[in-house]
């Protein structure tokens, strides 16, 4: 195979593309390049000739005076050895005047190659210094090449920056113009293999160049030719069968008992679909002890022995065709033309057309295609029968299965519109499934945080985006339209397809009310005091521990915490009793409630303390409160059995900063103000300072 | 040239030229100029840069050889001041000049053998040719382009002018004739004094327009001289030689390509007047 013919069209479009563009790049860079050159001989030249004429004038005016001193002054100021290699007045007899040369070889910065290539003439430049017929003497310049040299090359290089920038350009250009006069080619290709593959309503649009035009009319044509083709074949198929090759043999279909209703009532449709309705149709069940079922004529007998001979055939792609049959050996049946009837692999049964008399003539293949054909039509059927079945019945039990089910079930499509409710879905979001389809889930319920009110995601768009399950967040509630809710807990997973696809979504939920009602009971209990109903000295350490670590994180607000010693409480306990004691305590931490913000942190920490948290408070605002506190436990008055009893209240009070340590630092701060109250006189609020941890810290 | 090959060389040349007159003229030359160097020194003054100089008076002196057998160089100093220099140390032969006539000059003793041809030296005080200034009274206080403090027509005689008439300018040297007409043209100056045959051909040739606002009487043109040191059948032969240009057909050729009217005959005396001027100037 020759090398070019693997490369595609567009692929040697675009090398010759390369190949010209580049053919012209080097073309132009190489006129450049000769260009360059001969600048620089010219250059070289004129610029001899240019310094010999301009300093001739003036030459010959000394050397005509016998100036050598200006002669030579001149020839000094004017010589320079980057651009002369020499310099030189010589005078009429030939003797040197000044001969200036240059001391180093000023090498240009350029490759050797490039010199070696523009071969700058060294020729020096010369000038007869004459007047009035007298030669006076001669002008000798040799120009350095330094400067014509780096010239060319500046102008080389340029000439090829040009010359490379065009070329990407054109490059650009013809990979465009190439890729827009292949589209209609690749659009011409897709509608060939669309009519190779038998979809001849495929037309080709002529949107090309002219030349694409003509291909697109040649094949357009054939197409059209073809098509008309197969319309003529398919005529004469219909005529042929229409013509009733058949039509004097006689069909049996053999099958098993259960089907051969279905396979006789199938063949009978089929033969009248094909224009073959003569009554010649028959059934036999395959064990051949039930008597022919007939209707017009009666088929012999031994054509069900000749079905079951066929048993065999089932598994043939073809039909099994006899047409010239001994009359001895099948007893009456003259020519046989049988199929099986099977579909994707399972075969129900044969269907078979004979006659009596033999024939000289093998079976048309028209004739042989028409009874496969009869026979996969009847597999089919028979297939599609069964699977509709099958799934009737499934669905019927899912159905029923999820009515039993306790959990509410939620079935969504990929866009996670609802599908399907069971009836506990129903009850739970009080809405039917009739007027629930279609709609998504959030827009007919809402789903939230029970205690922070908060939207939480859709579960069930949640797992469609992630393709796989999820579980509902923790504390989730149902708000149903009418307003009322219930706590739920579900999950929610993706219903994949066959071939992987996800095609929808379900979600399982349920009514959790109560378990979730006993479970905030319990932690009501453990977290707050029987008496006084306020937390307890465990739920008022985990505010305390939360209140600075909010603190700790950059918070620039002070918090205060205040620990409070009833005074006086133990007379009022010992004297009444307990149950004094008790309604003592229950109305001073109603007392100090009545005096403190909703945001205030109040515990009974254990007999008569209580703890108190003041967040985001100054220490004025915080001495404020626990002066409050102190003012009205001392105004309060208990009365019991008759008595009253006057109490007060000392209160430490430590100042939660930034720079706290801890939790026990911090109740031990407040802990030892608190003492300094109570031994400085009762009934008052002392601030924590740091002298009062020399004092010792005992109750 | 080698003083023993000189009358061999004439000789040659004579036999060449197949002329009978100028080869007994020319074998009483060699017979004079025997006991002689056979390269002379003939001076001009500078009245224009010295390749004009040596594009109009080489061709003269080779003329000038080939009628006396005399081989010329010319030979002048690089600024006027050093070319009357060395006519005052009588290292000419010969002179072009006029400045000879200052008494300063007098030790060198040159005598005049013929004068340039075409008419009398003139000079002129011109100014541009769109200036306001039409009378000398006008250049009071301004500046006037002279050659040289030398120049005889173009500063000597106009500054005698000037004085006479009580007009005081600024007074700018510009070495040559056409160094003040140049200093004209380009507006350094409000007036030159030049001589009106310089003049008359810096005009002509484009480089200038000037309009005349003094012209002095004519004076004798400037002479060719010779050193007293030259022996007198030399002197003659230049002499008759300078003056028989125009009857000479090669000579005639020579003015003509020189565009010039040659030299005419003179006496010592037609120079008084320039003494006088000269010596005004002490």
């Amino acid at each position: 195979m020759p090398l070019h013919r693997p490369l595609s069209l567009r692929l040697r479009l675009l090398l010759a593309a390369a190949l010209v563009i580049t053919l012209h790049a080097v073309g132009s860079i190489t006129m450049d390049v000769r260009d360059a050159r001969l600048a620089a001989h010219q250059q070289q030249e004129e610029l001899g000739q240019w310094v010999v004429a301009g300093l001739g004038d003036s030459l010959a005016n000394a050397l005509v005076v016998n100036d050598l001193a200006t002669v030579q002054s001149t020839v000094e100021r004017l010589f320079s050895g980057r651009r002369f290699l020499q310099l030189a007045v010589f005078d009429e007899a030939g003797r040197s005047i000044i001969d200036l040369r240059a001391k180093i070889d000023n090498q240009p910065d350029v490759p050797g190659w490039f010199i070696r290539f523009l071969d700058i003439n060294e020729a020096p430049s010369k000038r007869m210094l004459s007047a009035g017929g007298v030669q006076y003497g001669v002008v000798v310049a040799l120009i350095s090449p330094a400067t014509a040299v780096e010239h060319a090359w500046a102008n080389i290089k340029s000439a090829a920056g040009f010359a490379l920038l065009a070329m990407a350009l054109f490059w650009g250009a013809f990979t465009l113009l190439i890729e827009f006069s292949m589209r209609p080619l690749a659009e011409l290709s897709q509608t060939v293999h669309r009519i190779g593959s038998g979809d001849f309503t495929a037309k080709a649009h002529d949107r090309g160049v002219p030349e694409f035009g003509d291909l697109v009319r040649v094949i357009n044509l054939m197409t059209q030719q073809l098509t008309d083709l197969i319309a003529r074949t398919r005529e004469q198929a219909a005529s042929e069968i229409q013509a009733g090759r058949l039509k004097d043999f006689h069909a049996i279909t053999t099958g098993e008992q259960e089907n051969i209703d279905k396979l006789s009532a199938l063949l009978e449709m089929g033969l009248r679909h094909f224009g073959m309705d003569g009554g010649a149709a028959a059934a036999q069940t395959t064990n051949a002890s039930i008597p022919l079922l007939t209707r017009g004529q009666q088929a012999p007998s031994d054509v069900l022995a000749l079905c079951a001979k066929l048993r065999p055939a089932e598994n043939q792609a073809d039909a099994l065709a006899l047409p010239n049959l001994s009359a001895a050996d099948t007893d009456g049946v003259g020519a046989l033309l049988a199929a099986p009837v099977a579909f994707a692999g399972r075969t129900y049964g044969t269907v078979c057309f004979w006659r009596a008399q033999p024939q000289d003539t093998a079976f048309h293949r028209v004739d042989m295609e028409f009874v496969n054909l009869i026979g996969q039509w009847m597999g089919f059927s028979l297939e599609q029968e069964g699977s509709e079945r099958q799934l009737w019945e499934e669905k019927e039990r899912l159905l029923v299965t999820l009515a039993s089910i306790g959990d509410a079930v939620v079935a969504t499509d990929t866009a996670g519109r609802i599908t399907f409710l069971n009836a506990i879905a129903e009850d739970l979001i009080a809405v039917p499934l009739q007027d629930a389809k279609g709609y998504r889930l959030d827009e007919i319920c809402n789903l939230v945080h029970e205690h922070t009110r908060k939207p939480i995601p859709n579960p069930i768009m949640d797992c469609l985006e992630k393709g796989h399950r999820v579980e509902l967040a923790a504390h989730g509630a149902l708000v149903r339209r009418d307003g009322t809710e219930c706590p739920i807990e579900d999950s929610a997973a993706p219903i994949f397809s066959l071939d992987g696809q996800i095609v929808g979504a379900v979600m399982v939920f349920r009514d959790v009310t109560e378990s979730r009602c006993v479970a905030n009971q319990m932690e009501h209990l453990a977290s707050h005091d029987p008496l006084t109903n306020l937390p307890n000295r465990r739920a008022f350490g985990e505010n305390l521990n939360r209140v600075l670590t909010g603190a700790k994180c950059g918070s620039n607000k002070t918090h205060a915490l205040c620990f409070i010693d009833l005074d006086h409480f133990k007379a009022v306990n010992d004297t009444c009793g307990h149950a004094a004691g008790d309604a003592l305590l229950q109305q001073v931490a109603q007392l100090f409630l009545e005096n403190l913000r909703g945001t205030d942190v109040l515990a009974r920490l254990g007999g008569d303390e209580f703890g108190l948290i003041l967040a985001h408070v100054s220490e004025e605002q915080a001495l404020e409160t626990a002066e409050r506190i102190c003012t009205a436990v001392r105004d309060f008055n208990f009365g019991w059995g008759g008595r009253i009893f006057k109490i007060g209240a000392s209160i430490g009070l430590a100042l939660v900063e930034q720079t706290a340590q801890s939790t026990d630092e911090l109740i031990r701060q407040a802990d030892a103000a608190c003492y300094e109250a109570k031994h400085g006189g009762r009934s008052r609020v002392c601030p924590y300072r740091a002298a009062l941890d020399q004092k010792p810290a005992d109750n | 040239m080698n003083i023993f090959n000189a009358p061999l060389l004439f000789l040659q040349r004579a036999a060449q030229r197949q002329l009978l007159k100028p080869m007994v003229f020319g074998a009483g030359l060699a017979f004079l100029t025997a006991g002689h160097a056979t390269e002379m020194s003939f001076g001009v003054l500078n009245q224009q840069p010295p390749t004009e100089t040596a594009a109009l008076w080489n061709p003269i002196l080779t003329y000038l050889k080939d009628k006396t057998g005399i081989e010329f160089r010319l030979k002048m100093g690089a600024t006027v001041q050093e070319t009357d220099a060395m006519s005052a140390r009588g290292e000419f032969d010969f002179l072009y000049s006029n400045h000879i006539f200052d008494p300063e000059f007098d030790a060198a003793n040159y005598r005049p053998i013929a004068k340039w041809g075409g008419g009398p030296l003139i000079g002129q005080v011109v100014v541009d040719s769109n200036s306001p200034i039409s009378t000398l009274k006008d250049l009071e206080g301004k500046k006037v382009a002279f050659p040289s403090k030398d120049a005889f027509i173009a500063y000597m005689v106009p500054r005698s002018v000037l004085k006479q008439a009580d007009v005081k300018v600024e007074t700018v040297f510009s070495a040559s004739q056409q160094g003040a007409a140049v200093q004209l043209s380009s507006g350094r100056v409000a007036a030159a004094s030049i001589n009106k045959l310089f003049s008359e051909r810096y005009q002509a040739e484009g480089k200038g327009s000037f309009r005349v606002i003094y012209e002095t009487e004519p004076w004798p043109n400037l002479p060719v001289l010779a050193h007293p040191r030259i022996p007198k059948p030399q002197v003659d032969a230049v002499k008759e030689a300078l003056l028989g240009l125009p009857q000479d057909p090669a000579g005639k050729q020579l003015l003509e390509k020189l565009k010039i009217k040659g030299f005419a005959s003179v006496t010592d005396s037609e120079y008084d007047n320039t003494r006088r001027v000269y010596r005004e100037k002490l």
